[in-house]
């Protein structure tokens, strides 16, 4: 009976001292996403680096509260996702942006009669 | 407290517990956004990732059920994010779109402008063929009048210009300024010349070298006149012929005849063409 209570004790100590991980694949999705922000050049454009700032922001938040909330801390996960996400996305609208700027500066230059300075092709990334 | 009491204050709160959410501050930003967006160019650029934007927000609906605020508004938040991600989606999409006819318009451009100047030069090589067969053809004539004049009369290519010498005694009886009809014949054909030439020319009447100086200075002056006039009224432009002042004494010296010495000689310098040769067909021919 001794054995079987200090035995009840330890579990109850064990499950009090370490939380249940993070939903691996939501957290894997939610990091991979924020590496595809980083990689296509959010931190270049400012609304998306915004974004970009809360997702890790909230990765973070979401291992953080991961003891005290874990249904929390799995929602967080599909939160900074979304704000990967959405850096993403606007990283993406600025690189258009851009290019289509570009593309009208090399039309009013013909226009012009000035397209031997025509400006160079678009670049890849996005402005700051 | 009575046991009835009790009951009751137990029933109130278990009822409060399962009270159905009705919705969320965030939920309705969310049904806001999520309307605004369908109203932009989202629905049209990308609907897909719309409808993907409205599960979300459908998720959101459904978790209204837990009665849990914070999920709600959780996935509510994810809802919003979603929308915004479609609405940067379908603006890109456009983007790319405005960006790709603009660069069909440069296309356009460019092929128009090239068109454009193909055109040019063509008629800039037309034009200069033109001018060149005008020219080569006013060099023949020249040529051809050179060459009639030649064989009439000295032509000499001097650093001065073309220098036509008609001897005094073709053009005017000894000592007088009245042209002689022969002497109009080759002055006519001065004239051709000069006129083909199109370069401007000097009337110098070289005095004889024999008699009085003074008689030879005032005859000088008097067939340079007559010569010019002539000239003038064979159609050689006023302008473009001078003469020079008259002189006592021959300002080239005359070639070795008797004939020269006695009534002198006229000559007409054609004054070297611009960037050329002293002579119009050239140094070297008669």
């Amino acid at each position: 009976m001794r054995r079987w209570t200090a035995g009840a004790l330890l579990s109850l100590g064990c499950a009090c001292a370490s939380a249940p991980p993070l939903p691996a694949e939501r957290l894997a999705q939610a990091e991979s996403e924020v590496r595809a922000a980083q990689e296509i050049g959010a931190e270049r454009a400012p609304q998306a680096r915004l974004h970009l700032q809360e997702a890790r922001d909230t990765l973070a938040a979401a291992k953080e509260t991961n003891k005290d909330d874990p249904d929390g801390a799995a929602r967080k996960l599909d939160i900074a996702r979304a704000q990967a996400e959405l850096a993403n996305a606007l990283a993406r609208e600025q690189m258009a942006r851009n290019e289509a700027e570009q593309a009208h500066t090399r039309l009013d230059a013909l226009r012009n009669g000035t397209e031997g300075a025509e400006t160079p092709p678009a670049q890849s990334g996005v402005a700051q | 407290m009575r046991a009835g009491t009790r009951v009751l204050l137990v029933a109130a709160a278990l009822s409060a517990g399962c009270a159905h959410l009705k919705t969320t501050d965030r939920l309705e930003e969310a049904r806001a956004t999520y309307e605004k967006a369908q109203q932009g160019p989202a629905a049209d650029s990308s609907p897909a990732d719309l409808a993907t934007a409205k599960k979300f927000l459908d998720l959101a609906e459904k978790g209204l059920e837990t009665g849990d605020p914070k999920v709600v508004d959780d996935r509510a938040t994810v809802a919003i994010l979603k929308i915004q991600s479609a609405e940067a989606l379908g603006r890109t999409h456009e983007l790319a779109a405005e960006r790709d006819r603009t660069l069909q318009a440069v296309s356009v451009t460019k092929q128009r402008l090239l068109d454009e100047a193909k055109q040019k030069l063509v008629l800039a090589q037309a034009e200069i063929e033109k001018e060149k067969a005008a020219r080569d053809a006013m060099e023949a004539r020249l040529t051809q009048n050179r060459s009639t004049l030649a064989a009439q009369t000295e032509i000499r290519d001097l650093p001065e210009g073309t220098v036509i010498t008609l001897p005094g005694g073709a053009l005017f009886q000894q000592g007088r300024a009245e042209l002689l009809p022969a002497g109009r014949d080759q002055l006519s054909r001065v004239a051709d010349f000069l006129k083909s030439a199109d370069r401007s020319a000097r009337v110098t009447a070289q005095p004889p070298t024999r008699g009085s100086r003074k008689a030879a200075l005032s005859l000088s002056g008097k067939r340079a006149e007559r010569v010019r006039d002539y000239l003038v009224g064979e159609g050689v432009t006023a302008q473009q012929i001078v003469t020079d002042p008259p002189t006592a004494t021959p300002t080239r010296p005359l070639p070795n005849s008797p004939e020269f010495a006695t009534n002198g000689a006229v000559d007409i310098v054609l004054e070297p063409a611009r960037g050329g040769s002293g002579g119009a067909a050239g140094p070297g021919q008669p």
